[in-house]
């Protein structure tokens, strides 16, 4: 032990030990004291019911509470439908929605289609009235009227029909639930499109063409813009009656093509923040590959071309494989950008767009901890989170290993 | 007769299929050119639009949405109203001041923390190094906004150990900082042909100011945080609360990392032998032969930081220590909301920036070529 | 090179010395203020009280700070926990309870004098008064009605009443809007809901719709829950109805610049309060009209308070807050900002004199809807926080064509976790 002690502080080692010390001890202090140590507490966090306001924060009893609260997930077979579906919601049981198409109708025959007894409106609407989407309201407090009282702590994050049954997802926090779904969807669109396009973008602008820089910097300029500032431009440019973008689309339709609803609709609003995300973060992938694309050694292509290659050839048995490792680099650093995926959200749609189609995980915590000073609760989804993003790197690494035994 | 008219024949041939070349050559070009224009302008419109709309009366804005005139404004209507309306309305030049403050001290302060770090972790043989790697490595996928409200209860209630410490540490480094700066512009001063005539004592004091340029942000941030230390125990509504905690961070120490493995030992071989110790090998071998890392560090993090937004809009009120992004909030909140000043905002913010990488976008582009940045 | 070692080592000292500087201050002591970056004219005349008060005070010196509205709770609370609040805070009505119950302000009693408060409109001290005690006063209140372009209104065939008394019925207010429609022109919209807004407003302006149609936002009774009335029959009711309005293209959820649509003609109604008067009369002059909130079942109801002011008990000059409050409460200053903005003066001796609120004026409207009884105010509950967020969410959802019930519920269940947590 002594001998140990010797070595490691004494001597031309422990000179190098306590250089390093000096030199690698601010930033290993700094992280200690700004990331690990807040990580830690943020873990202590989540077993409490700490708020913002300055109430006393005390231990939760289990201390699991939170965790259980964000990672409840059960499916249960929800009751039969009843013979008439009633178009007023019960208090808990099947419903069915009106449809736009429906209080058109209604309003059209001035009848109330709620009301069983209207011959007018049972006539004339229901064929189109029965085209809503089956409902079933979910409210915890009456759960014991149809004998699912034991599930009053969860809301329903998703139906599923088949074979004439009715199931239900159940989630005690589904909007956790839909969150890491949006993370997933968000990660397995933009990684791959993402890293596509800067690698297609990356080949064009290596050609060998006069002014190339000037288009290269084209590319690369939206990487420069900040984007709370610029998200806001694009919201503009999104908006659904006025934006540059819907006029554009039905401009180089001839008008065939209305333009979407973009940011209002649930399932446009993501693609929404992709195509902005992609647009913002692609030239700097760009320049990554135009890096990678200049190691690529000449005489590889001539050689080749003497060969016979052709061009997809070349790309494919010289570029792709010279690219590997970067193609690894930018694969990894992007899934981990697309997970953190905030700042766009919280700009275009701060309350998580519509049916929370655009909620992501941070957003989530972000606004559980924040807006509404739930600190314990937040810490608790921080720390389900970077669990997640560690397993997804973690197979991501085993993934990029076995696949260099292979080779 | 015979040869000569096969030799035209030749000829002719050669310069038709010489013409054939030309076309296939200026039809690619033509279609490249013109693929690479229009991605060009899927790149640019936004932008574009935003620059137009911050020169245009309000009600242009929404106005000339449908037509060309969204890109190509009346000229007549050309208008400084909007930007006079952002000076009006916010104090501009203080919140660009604090933008740039806080982005510049901490990416300086970044590379220079960061890339020791990084050289211990090549260089240096120390128990427990591995593992510090691996934390470090594991450190880079947790975001900042996973430990924002821990981190915020934290910066609210620093305990006045915790305050000597950061303030201890930024000593330390505002010492080294003055030693590597001292000994790096005496060497370079005296290989300068300018200034190497200079007398002796000039140079110094050439070093001195140089030293207290350089050092000068990180003595103001000493300087605000004993201020605010005197007043109690928080952090919140300063500079240094976003400055200090970002300033160590674990994916510019992997890339500092990666590119010094990458550097032969030899080099600082030969400048131990000559006696030198880690420090000095540090400064005079390694930064020198990493300018390109460096480079690629400096311009990440800075487009990190300059565009930070929720970090800030946590710790500050009011526009004393608010970066501009932060500010852009008064122009969302306030009614009526005029976009021509939203728009000027967004182009005040972002064109400052923009021209800057486009003088500096091909020496970029090489640093980021030859760092190592590609795994 | 010792001597440049010693040159340095002095820049060193210096830069340590520097604190030292900061710590002498000059004569008068600083009350610090923060105010939340509204509209336009308010914040130059807040300027300019503010201006006032420090050139004639001797002591105290006002310094304010503009907060951003969108993220201004939040910014309080944060503050809060850091001990970090200003002596003077702005804040809107209802947070009043919140801050209360939080202890992050100290009662005006012992501060306001009798004479002044007699002088003060009873909704405004109505809405600062918390467990019998006075914690905040605010300069003016608010109005809410509908602003109508008269010739719109007349090309329509549409009555425009005169007073509370013969205010619109649902099915008036119905046949009104389709009329409206076939006179707006393209591109335009019959009514303006200022969906562009964000935060608070949601509550503040369809909370008295939802009440109108006989529902709540919350159960008034117990102030427990919100279930069943939120999403009750009558809330449903009122949802459909405000879904059918954006589902026939009456109304829009995502206006780019609803204000320049209405002063230019483009929309017939503008559902929005006070602040725009100026901005409106200028624009349509004699042809602004105001119409009463109408009565969509259970009576005509209209939102009420407004931003307002009281001390934190942060406060290190209390007597200096004091006296900006109080300076604020001047009638001469009442009437600076009311004739800025808009809004209903606080102030009797104001109210009485000023011609925009007597009979006939522009917004004599205003003035009876708060003194008729028309005028509910927002509910007393520090867990006001979870009826903005829900109110917020819900009303986007119903605008987008989501389910009715399900966006209520979604709202009940918001409103009643704020409500749980705050037992806790």
């Amino acid at each position: 032990m002594h001998a140990l002690f010797e070595r490691t502080f004494r001597g031309r080692q422990g000179r190098e030990f306590w250089t390093a010390m000096l030199m690698g001890g601010p930033a290993f202090l700094m992280l200690v004291l700004f990331m690990i140590w807040p990580f830690i507490r943020g873990i202590d966090l989540s077993t409490t019911n700490q708020r913002f306001d300055g109430s006393v924060a005390t231990r939760l009893d289990p201390w699991y509470r939170n965790f259980d609260q964000v990672l409840s997930v059960n499916a249960i077979k929800l009751p039969d439908l009843p013979d008439v579906v009633p178009y007023r919601a019960p208090a808990v049981g099947w419903y069915r929605e009106r449809t736009p198409a429906c209080n058109q109708c209604q309003s059209n025959f001035s009848c109330d289609i709620t009301d069983p007894d209207d011959a007018v409106c049972a006539e004339n609407c229901a064929q189109i009235c029965e085209r809503g989407d089956l409902i079933f309201r979910w409210r915890g407090r009456n759960l014991d009227e149809i004998g699912l009282g034991e599930y009053s702590e969860y809301e329903i994050a998703r139906q599923v029909s088949f074979g004439g049954n009715h199931y239900a997802i159940i989630a005690k926090d589904p909007l956790f639930w839909k969150g890491l779904l949006n993370n997933f969807y968000f990660a397995l669109v933009v990684v791959p499109v993402q890293t596509g396009l800067a690698l297609l973008l990356a080949i064009v602008v290596n050609q060998k063409l006069p002014y190339r820089n000037v288009f290269r910097t084209m590319y690369f300029s939206p990487v420069v813009t900040a984007m709370v500032i610029i998200a806001v431009v694009w919201k503009f440019l999104y908006n659904p009656d006025f934006g540059l973008i819907n006029e554009m689309i039905q401009f180089v339709t001839f008008g065939q093509v209305e333009g979407f609803r973009w940011l209002q609709s649930p399932d446009m609003a993501m693609p929404a923040i992709m195509i902005m995300s992609i647009w913002q973060g692609v030239g700097f992938q760009m320049i990554i590959f135009l890096a990678g694309l200049q190691d690529i050694p000449e005489d590889l292509y001539e050689a080749s071309s003497i060969d016979g290659a052709n061009i997809w050839q070349q790309f494919r048995f010289i570029t792709l494989p010279m690219l590997r490792n970067t193609m690894i680099f930018v694969v990894l650093t992007t899934t981990i950008l697309a997970f953190r995926l905030f700042d766009q959200v919280n700009v275009m749609t701060p309350d998580g767009g519509p049916n929370e189609s655009t909620a992501t995980m941070v957003w989530y915590a972000i606004r559980r901890g924040w807006t509404q000073s739930e600190v314990g609760y937040a810490s608790a989804i921080s720390v389900v989170f970077v669990v997640i993003v560690l397993i997804v790197s973690l197979i991501q690494r085993t993934v990029v290993k076995s696949e260099s035994a292979i080779e | 007769m015979t040869t000569q008219t096969l030799n035209e024949q030749q000829l002719a041939a050669a310069q038709r299929q010489a013409a054939i070349a030309r076309a296939v050559k200026i039809i690619r070009r033509t279609i490249a050119y013109s693929f690479m224009t229009f991605l060009g302008f899927l790149f640019l419109f936004p932008i574009v639009f935003m620059v137009v709309a911050a020169f245009k009366p309000n009600e242009r804005v929404i106005a000339d949405l449908a037509s060309i005139r969204a890109f190509l404004p009346n000229p007549s209507q050309l208008t400084l109203e909007n930007i006079r309306d952002v000076f009006d309305s916010v104090r501009f030049g203080r919140l660009a001041f604090n933008s740039l403050f806080i982005t510049l001290v901490t990416v300086i302060s970044g590379l220079f923390v960061n890339s020791m770090a990084a050289f211990t972790l090549s260089r240096l043989r120390w128990p427990g190094r591995t593992l510090m790697l691996s934390i470090i490595v594991s450190l880079i996928i947790i975001p900042l906004e996973a430990i924002a409200v821990p981190l915020l209860m934290q910066v609210n209630q620093m305990s006045d150990a915790m305050n000597i410490i950061v303030l201890a540490l930024l000593l330390l480094l505002t010492g080294l900082l003055w030693v590597i700066v001292w000994s790096a512009s005496g060497k370079m001063f005296r290989e300068w042909p300018v200034l190497r005539n200079l007398p002796e004592p000039a140079l110094y004091l050439l070093q001195a100011l140089v030293v207290a340029v350089i050092a000068l942000p990180l003595e103001v941030l000493v300087y605000f945080m004993l201020q605010q230390a005197q007043e109690g125990g928080t952090w919140l509504n300063s500079y240094h609360v976003q400055i200090l905690p970002f300033i160590a961070e674990p994916f510019s120490i992997f890339l500092f990392y990666q590119f010094f493995i990458g550097i032969p030992k030899d080099f600082d071989e030969a400048a131990y032998v000559d006696g030198a110790g880690p420090f000095r090998i540090y400064w005079q071998v390694m930064v020198p032969l990493s300018r390109p890392v460096f480079a690629t560090v400096a311009i990440l993090k800075f487009l990190q930081f300059w565009s930070f937004y929720l970090w800030p809009l946590m710790v500050t009120r009011g526009d004393e220590f608010r970066p501009l992004m932060v500010g852009m909030d008064f122009f969302q909140t306030q009614l009526p909301i005029r976009w021509g000043s939203i728009m000027a905002y967004a182009a005040m913010v972002t064109i400052p920036v923009l021209i800057t990488f486009l003088l500096f976008q091909k020496w970029f582009v090489q640093s980021v070529s030859s760092s190592g940045v590609k795994g | 090179m010792k001597s440049v070692k010693l040159f340095v080592f002095v820049v060193l000292v210096l830069a340590l010395a520097m604190p030292m500087t900061a710590l002498a201050q000059d004569g008068k002591q600083q009350v610090t203020l923060w105010f939340h970056s509204g509209q336009g004219s308010e914040r130059d005349a807040l300027g300019e009280l503010i201006d006032q008060f420090n050139a004639e005070s001797m002591e105290y010196e006002i310094v304010p700070v503009e907060v951003p509205e969108g993220s201004y709770a939040e910014q309080v609370k944060a503050a809060a926990l850091a001990g970090d609040l200003p002596c003077v805070l702005d804040f809107d009505g209802p947070f009043v309870y919140d801050y209360v119950f939080s202890g992050d302000l100290i009662p005006l009693d012992d501060y306001a004098s009798e004479e002044l408060l007699a002088d003060v409109l009873p909704s405004i001290i109505d809405q600062g008064t918390v467990d019998g005690q006075l914690w905040s006063l605010g300069q003016f209140d608010s109005g809410l009605a509908l602003w109508g372009n008269k010739a719109m209104l007349e090309e329509a065939g549409v009555r425009i009443p005169e007073g509370i008394d013969d205010t619109w019925t649902l099915d008036e207010f119905n046949s009104a809007i389709e009329a409206l429609a076939g006179v707006v022109p393209e591109g335009g919209y019959v009514l303006d809901l200022q969906f562009q807004l964000t935060g608070e407003w949601f509550s503040y302006a369809f909370g008295p719709w939802v009440q109108s149609f006989g529902g709540d936002v919350i159960d008034r009774e117990t102030m427990e829950t919100a279930e069943g009335v939120l999403n009750g029959p009558e809330a449903v009711a009122f949802g459909e109805w405000f879904q059918s309005l954006f589902e026939q293209g009456y109304t829009t959820a995502t206006p780019v610049d609803p204000i320049a649509d209405f002063t230019e003609g483009r929309v017939a109604l503008s559902y929005v309060g006070h602040w725009m008067y100026n901005t409106y009369k200028d624009a349509l002059g004699d042809d602004l009209v105001l119409i009463p909130q109408p009565d969509l079942g259970a009576g005509a109801v209209t939102g009420m308070g407004s931003w307002n002011w009281g001390i934190t008990s942060n406060c290190d000059v209390p007597e200096g807050a004091w006296a900006f409050i109080e300076f604020m409460m001047q009638p001469a200053s009442i009437k600076l900002m009311t004739d800025a903005n808009g809004a209903v003066p606080a102030s009797l001796t104001v109210l009485e004199q000023d011609e925009r609120y007597a009979e006939g004026g522009d917004m004599y409207i205003y003035s009876q809807q708060l003194s008729g009884g028309v005028a509910l105010p927002r509910p007393a509950t520090a867990a006001y926080a979870g009826i903005q967020t829900g109110m917020e969410d819900a009303m986007n959802a119903i605008a987008r064509g989501e389910d009715v019930q399900a966006s209520l519920d979604a709202a009940v269940d918001t409103i009643d976790s704020a409500i749980e947590n705050l037992a806790q």
